[in-house]
């Protein structure tokens, strides 16, 4: 571990953090969270750039996150903010919504560029094309942890861009443009509250005229906003704490949001109670799993291959173990990374390092005889009447010498040895069948809704196995 | 002077019979997913021969079929891939809906099948609409996220074809960044094992962390009853019919993979209706009030109009223990065959001589009828006949024509006793007991969310 090069990020919303990443020499870049463009920013657009150069002067490299997803009045309203913003104090930016992507490699196609692909994109075709749309801006992936760490591996030696995956860090299960803590949490007159602020500005916590221009959906000043978020931005980022009420109570997607940051816990008697934590910000509404993401024990061949690997403490700012600070993390995990697992203040997983079997469960929800609904699948039952008759409904023309095996939704197979006389509604007997016509016979045995008739196939003409269960007919 | 221009009406399919009935009832176009690849496990999905019969049907009436091919994909889920998009283009599916640029590169690689955006992919704004159409997208299904106003924007800015849902259910999350069922169930929302752990009841208790500000006098409850609050009511489109064509939105969707042929027929019916008045300029509030009188007919949550045209407030949020939204009518069957003397009718639920009934004709309102008679299919009379039968039923010439396919339906009694989920029939017994009607419409499965699309 002490050999391993500087490829380690974490979260920054401090002086005090910088300096403690600063401080272990194994942090090379930090991200910073402005509220107006990160889901869980609680960084005022001043205080943000401050610390950038902070950052910068400590030698670290300050990375803004941009990851709300942006609805086009979102963009829209943003637009006046993005064009004046002091990019230049950063040294890359990360951005999830592709849009946004976009919007910098026309806007501002020098800055380095970190894509988060962790929703989806799981396949090497998939970095691979995104490496090819946003070159040569693009820097780094940002991957899934559902991807096992041998693909993960791969990607990073085959990438042409750096990847990069989270190590330790709450796992987001869920993200959600409205407001869902906010109604259940707050008393009537704090909701109303909530709701007349939400409606007073637009997009969260812009950047003032001292960074940028002012702009808010009311046409209201935001300096008053952003100075109160920026002094409570001071006051409460060592502690993690949310930022000013004025300046949470704008909200960027356009919802009614709630004037701070909501946190909750939630469980279903239907999922075992799991105590999954709830967040809400002006962006949103953020679940997460009960447990933390923890394969810091099991970086070396992540680290062999290149990998960036993120340390995210952002939910445990209020903790006092020093693992919950960034620098008793690093030193810990240099140290005894083993010990460290065990020392985690949270339960941890990491479910999908090894294999993802996550569609392992697939076949067995659905009747097993979908499947084989081929050209030699020839009839259905749509009716039965015990000991008196089977309606069936032709899917395609045949003829009943073609008739084979009865296959049952449970996809048990029953062999026709006597083919069955049916007739049609008139009562005649008919040997040719057309598509949709429907054919009625006496008795098939087991046959039930959604039972198929089958025709032979040429391996069953060949190969008729002998111990199938034979069917007598009426 | 040509034919005023509307935008088309797209409808789920969940299986071959789904498909004709949507496109007898009026759907522009249909969408449906294969055995692989799609967001549907628990779906019976269409196999190759199904899906080549379904468009040789939608083709023969003028109909396009899309098919669905927007799951994640992991790279060895690639399987057998290309064949299936050969397969897909050799017979001539108008287009594929898909997620993932993975996926999107293959098919490239492979065939020429024109590609649409899924929701999935949460394309939100003009500057990922110019991302997806440089990657060969010809149209996006657009976030639900936006308001009519937004997609036509976007459409507008980026010059790409824009289709958005107008009915049914729908996630509350981002579209494609739910993951709550891979991490507590072990099964891959985004590849089509989705629990819709988001329509559970929760307890929801403030963090001990919870941070709150007391300049504002902000208080907690406490003693929260349990609620949903991640559940997201139904979309409901009617309202928005003239901006849909203000806007030049390209199709309408609707919602409903696994849902009921009632469902289908019901949905199809009323937004073909509607979007052919607005051309028509026949458009009238009664029209409106008599759509939405027909939508309350089907198994649903209470209804929202979403995004559609203003960001959804709180009041989006489906309370099941609060609200009654029962539909006003039970699917009873459908006619499978006309004899000379009876219609044969297909039934999903019993039915006795002297119930009263309607009869939903593809384009007229629908027919108050009472059962006469009832006949086995060997012609001996019955009092009644139970679900999951053929029944046949006397031909009454006031009635007009009743073509195959035409779906029957019973007014419901108003108490919610009396709804008949018939969960022995659903496939997902582990999550029954939360589900709504709405999503085990007519025993026939569930759908509940985006991973619907």
């Amino acid at each position: 571990m002490s050999s391993t090069p500087s490829r380690f990020v974490a979260y920054a919303a401090s002086e005090e953090e910088i300096e403690r990443c600063a401080r272990t020499a194994k942090i090379g870049e930090i991200l910073l969270e402005p509220e107006w463009l990160a889901c869980q920013g609680t960084l005022s657009a001043e205080r943000c750039v401050d610390l950038a150069r902070s950052a910068r002067s400590h030698g670290l490299r300050p990375v803004l996150v941009w990851d709300i997803l942006l609805p086009e009045r979102v963009m829209q309203s943003l637009q006046p903010s993005l064009s004046s913003w002091a990019w230049e104090e950063f040294a890359a930016v990360r951005v999830c919504d592709i849009g946004a992507a976009q919007w910098l490699r026309i806007h501002r196609p020098q800055m380095p560029l970190q894509l988060i692909v962790e929703t989806g994109n799981h396949n090497e075709d998939a970095l691979r094309a995104w490496c090819a749309v946003f070159a040569p801006a693009l820097e780094r992936l940002i991957l899934s942890i559902e991807i096992p760490e041998e693909r993960l591996i791969a990607y990073a030696r085959e990438s042409a861009v750096d990847c990069e995956v989270m190590g330790v860090g709450r796992i987001l299960l869920f993200y959600s443009p409205r407001s869902l803590l906010a109604p259940k949490l707050l008393t009537g007159s704090s909701l109303q509250s909530s709701d007349a602020a939400g409606q007073s500005s637009d997009a969260a916590g812009q950047p003032s005229d001292a960074v940028g221009q002012s702009n808010d959906a009311a046409g209201q000043p935001s300096d008053a906003a952003d100075q109160s978020s920026d002094a409570a931005g001071q006051s409460s980022d060592a502690a993690g704490q949310s930022s000013d009420a004025a300046d949470q109570s704008s909200d960027a997607a356009g919802h009614k949001a709630a004037p701070v940051r909501l946190e909750a816990i939630s469980g279903s008697d239907l999922s075992g109670y799991r105590p999954l934590p709830v967040l809400e910000t002006a962006h949103g509404t953020f679940l997460y799993l009960d447990k933390d993401q923890f394969i810091l024990d099991r970086l070396s061949g992540l680290l062999d291959a290149g990998l960036w690997i993120r340390l995210d403490l952002r939910h445990l700012r209020d903790h006092s173990a020093s693992i919950a600070q960034i620098d008793g993390l690093v030193e810990a995990m240099q140290h005894d990374a083993t010990a460290l697992r065990q020392a985690w203040p949270r339960p941890t997983r990491a479910p999908f390092f090894k294999n993802n079997k996550t569609t392992a469960q697939f076949t067995r929800l659905k009747a097993n005889h979908h499947e084989q609904r081929d050209e030699y699948t020839l009839a259905e039952v749509v009716g039965v009447e015990r000991r008196r008759y089977v309606v069936l409904c032709a899917l395609r023309p045949f003829s009943t010498e073609m008739l084979y095996a009865l296959l049952l939704p449970s996809g048990e197979e029953i062999l026709l040895t006597d083919i069955p006389i049916f007739h049609d509604l008139q009562g005649v007997p008919r040997n040719q069948w057309m598509t949709d016509q429907l054919l009625i016979t006496e008795r098939i045995r087991m046959a039930c809704p959604g039972a198929l008739l089958r025709g032979r196939s040429k391996e069953e003409t060949t190969s008729i196995p002998e111990e199938s269960p034979i069917c007598p007919t009426a | 002077m040509g034919s005023v221009w509307k935008p088309e009406l797209l409808a789920p399919a969940k299986n071959l019979e789904r498909l004709k009935v949507a496109v007898r009832y009026g759907a522009d176009a249909v969408y449906l997913g294969g055995q692989r690849y799609g967001l549907r496990a628990r779906a019976d999905n269409f196999t190759e021969a199904e899906i080549a019969q379904g468009v040789e049907y939608a083709h023969q009436h003028g109909v396009k079929v899309y098919v669905t091919l927007n799951a994640f994909l992991h790279d060895e889920d690639f399987v057998g891939f290309e064949d299936f998009c050969r397969f897909l283009s050799s017979i001539q599916t108008d287009a594929v809906i898909v997620s993932d640029i993975g996926v999107i590169q293959r098919i490239k690689q492979c065939c020429d099948l024109s590609i649409h955006l899924s929701t999935q992919a949460s394309c939100l704004n003009q500057y990922a609409a110019q991302v997806w159409k440089s990657l060969g997208v010809e149209r996006l299904v657009v976030g639900r996220e936006v308001s009519v106003e937004e997609a036509g924007a976007i459409g507008q800015a980026a010059e790409i074809e824009i289709e958005m849902f107008v009915h049914g259910a729908m996630c509350m999350a981002y579209s494609g960044h739910c993951t709550i069922s891979n991490f507590t169930a072990g099964r891959d929302s985004n590849r089509g094992g989705c629990l819709q752990s988001c329509r559970f009841p929760y307890k929801i208790e403030a963090a001990p962390s919870a941070q709150t500000t007391d300049a504002q006098s902000l208080r907690i409850r406490e003693g929260l009853p349990v609620a949903s609050f991640m559940s997201s009511k139904d979309l409901l489109g009617i309202e928005q019919i003239k901006a849909f064509f203000v806007q030049r939105i390209c199709s309408l969707k609707i919602e409903g993979r696994m849902k009921s042929s009632f469902y289908v027929a019901t949905t199809c019916k009323v937004y073909r209706q509607l979007i052919d008045a607005y051309a028509a300029g026949e458009w009238s509030p009664a029209l409106l009030v008599e759509a939405r009188s027909e939508l309350e007919a089907i198994p649903h949550r209470t209804y929202t109009s979403g995004s559609l045209k203003e960001a959804a407030g709180e009041d989006s949020v489906y309370a099941p223990s609060t609200e009654q939204n029962d539909e006003t009518h039970r699917y009873i069957g459908m006619v499978l065959e006309n004899t000379p003397a009876h219609y044969i009718v297909r039934l999903s639920t019993p039915l006795a001589v002297g119930d009263i009934i309607e009869w939903m004709p593809f384009a007229k309102p629908p027919i108050p009828w009472r059962v006469p008679q009832l006949f086995t299919v060997l012609g001996e009379p019955c009092a009644s006949m139970r679900q999951d039968s053929v029944v046949c039923i006397p031909k009454d010439p006031s009635l007009g024509h009743i073509e195959r396919l035409t779906i029957l339906r019973i007014p419901q009694p108003s108490s919610p006793q009396h709804i008949d989920t018939n969960a022995d029939n659903v496939d997902i017994l582990q999550t029954a007991e939360t589900l709504h009607p709405a999503d085990i419409a007519d025993s026939e499965g569930s759908e509940f969310s985006d991973n619907a699309r």
